[in-house]
């Protein structure tokens, strides 16, 4: 597929494109260390994503994907809306609450996990002013949602669902399926290893402009929903979980299997482990959390562990876990101890990742 | 809308139906060569929506200041008008603020090329835009040094390197003016845009942009002829004018 991908962005980069516009390079997110690029085209006022819109608050972690957005804008044929606020996650400091009370946005773009953080600097009024969340990428638990609509009182939720390379995978939401469950896109064939009525996600689609890609699995768990939704459409998929076996994103972090790795070798005691990520609301922000469990215990240890991986364990690219604990983005780690060896098939996926 | 006089922009502005922040500010004056300074601390302790002066599609951005940061908002329309970056094909455009960066990949595809942004990881930055083959770039000071690794992977001098910012540091840009054929020094702040171009070669004298209006007493005051959402109307950029010397 890259190889594909690589030989036709090499023919883009040899002339300048009839409409700049409509071109642009969607950047993958690195967990498997190597960046990668593929060309993504967006024929003028083709979607729908930003009607109704006034004022969008696009949470997105990668520039690429903010520059889309705010392309995509750019591209509506509609004069005086949406006026759009980025963010980045380095903006979400101590003032940043002055600058989102200001804005006011009637709807916010983007990943659960980015908005969530987001939404411990909203006002009550700010909060009370969206009315529109569109959600991507990640799985949305009972508790992250019910935190949504505390926050967000008169907004309607929904869900889009993006597979890393892949793009778009889901149509977006029709308004009758719950969140997490999706319609598959136009083109869009999705197959799933069906175990006990769950298993991998498999689709097949045109990624680009000139190619196409048959079951490429997307390192989600799902199931087929039975059912005939209102808006006419009878297959619809749900996505349960994630088949966390390299990395786990989490409160806008990414932990890795050969970070976590690196890390645990420097504590030759420890001869196994695993790490569980989640959320956890405190106090009216979410919070990420991981708890380490290992194998021999070493409780007189404790608080020595959890200095030294805390210190050592990184995050994202410039900061630790205890860079992150300290500007409150992650609790404390929290360690536990096995009395056993871990059983097997835990012990082929370090890194967990329980929603909220 | 097309560029206005400034006489014109004053009246336009002081009559306005959207906002009556200038025409507060200045009071009965209506002179334009009298009328009071505005200055970034007063734009930034009024709230975005009470300083507007169009309804027209915009990309916010949050500018970083001292007091308090400030949202500054410009149509793609007229920060298209801006003159940011050299000539180059495949710009990269890797400034140390995110919303600088969106803003001037914008500008980029404003003039017909397709911009590869920088991402906050800058190794991941760097391989992505030396696969994208990039032939210029759009930086700023403190991002300049940071991209040794870029400029030491690249096959060929930039086509023109620009470096937008309100300080420059000279010794240190030419250290990597070898890097590309033209490094172009573009003074500027996000809420007014650019207010002055030179280059390295030519760092004694700084251009200043079409009918864009300089009072350069002991800070830079700059006014631009064109009804923008925060129109750039007497606006004390803080910068001190000593620093450079300013010619048609």
């Amino acid at each position: 597929m890259w190889a594909a991908l690589d030989r036709e962005l090499d023919v883009f980069l040899q002339e300048r494109p009839h409409n700049a516009k409509e071109w642009a390079f969607r950047v993958s997110s690195g967990t498997t260390g190597v960046p990668r690029v593929k060309l993504t085209r967006y024929e003028a006022g083709a979607t729908k994503r930003f009607d109704g819109t006034r004022k969008a608050l696009v949470c997105m972690g990668a520039d690429s994907a903010r520059l889309r957005n705010a392309l995509i804008m750019d591209n509506l044929k509609y004069p005086d809306s949406p006026h759009i606020l980025a963010v980045a996650a380095s903006d979400l400091n101590d003032s940043f609450s002055v600058v989102i009370n200001e804005f006011q946005p009637d709807s916010l773009f983007g990943f659960p996990s980015l908005i969530s953080r987001v939404a411990s600097y909203v006002s009550k009024e700010t909060g009370a002013s969206v009315t529109r969340l569109v959600l991507y990428g990640e799985r949305v638990g009972a508790s992250m949602e019910a935190f949504f609509r505390e926050r967000f009182p008169r907004a309607t939720l929904s869900m889009t669902y993006n597979a890393g390379e892949l793009g778009p995978v889901s149509r977006p939401s029709c308004g009758f399926l719950p969140l997490n469950q999706y319609h598959p896109r136009d083109g869009v064939t999705i197959t799933i290893d069906q175990e006990g009525g769950e298993g991998m996600i498999r689709v097949s689609k045109n990624i680009s402009p000139s190619i196409r890609v048959e079951n490429i699995e997307t390192g989600d768990i799902g199931r087929f929903v039975d059912m005939q939704c209102p808006c006419g459409r009878s297959v619809a998929f749900e996505i349960v979980g994630r088949d966390n076996v390299d990395y786990v994103k989490v409160a806008g972090a990414i932990l890795t299997v050969d970070e976590s790795d690196r890390v645990m070798r420097l504590l030759p005691s420890i001869e196994d482990y695993h790490i569980d990520a989640s959320l956890e609301v405190v106090e009216g922000a979410l919070l990420g959390k991981l708890r380490l469990s290992i194998f021999p215990p070493h409780k007189h240890d404790e608080e020595t562990i959890r200095e030294q991986v805390s210190k050592e364990l990184r995050l994202t690219p410039t900061r630790t876990l205890s860079d992150l604990v300290r500007d409150g983005i992650f609790k404390p780690l929290e360690i536990r101890w096995q009395e056993q060896p871990f059983p097997a098939s835990v012990k082929r996926k370090k890194l967990s990742f329980t929603p909220l | 809308m097309n560029d206005l006089s400034l006489d014109a922009l004053v009246e336009l502005v002081r009559t306005s139906d959207h906002s009556t922040f200038y025409r507060d500010h200045w009071g009965a004056e209506t002179r334009f060569e009298r009328l009071r300074p505005m200055t970034r601390e007063k734009v930034a302790q009024t709230p975005w929506n009470a300083r507007r002066y169009s309804r027209q599609k915009s990309l916010l951005k949050i500018v970083p200041f001292s007091s308090r940061p400030f949202l500054s908002e410009w149509t793609l329309t007229d920060s298209a008008l801006e003159s940011y970056g050299g000539e180059g094909e495949r710009p990269l455009v890797y400034l140390s603020n995110p919303h600088e960066r969106l803003e001037k990949s914008l500008w980029c595809y404003a003039q017909g090329r397709v911009p590869v942004i920088g991402e906050s990881v800058i190794d991941a930055g760097i391989r992505i835009a030396l696969k994208c083959r990039i032939d210029s770039l759009l930086t700023d000071m403190a991002m300049l040094p940071r991209l040794g690794a870029l400029f030491g992977a690249l096959d060929a001098p930039l086509v023109s390197l620009s470096i937008i910012d309100t300080e420059f540091d000279y010794v240190r840009i030419e250290s990597f003016a070898r890097y590309a054929r033209t490094t172009r020094l573009v003074l500027a702040l996000p809420e007014t845009g650019v207010i002055g171009a030179s280059s390295i070669d030519t760092r004694e004298h700084w251009h200043v942009p079409h009918r864009c209006h300089l009072d350069t007493a002991e800070t830079i005051v700059i006014s631009k002829p064109r009804l923008f959402s925060l129109p750039i109307i007497r606006y004390d950029t803080g910068i001190s004018s000593r620093a450079f010397r300013f010619s048609r």
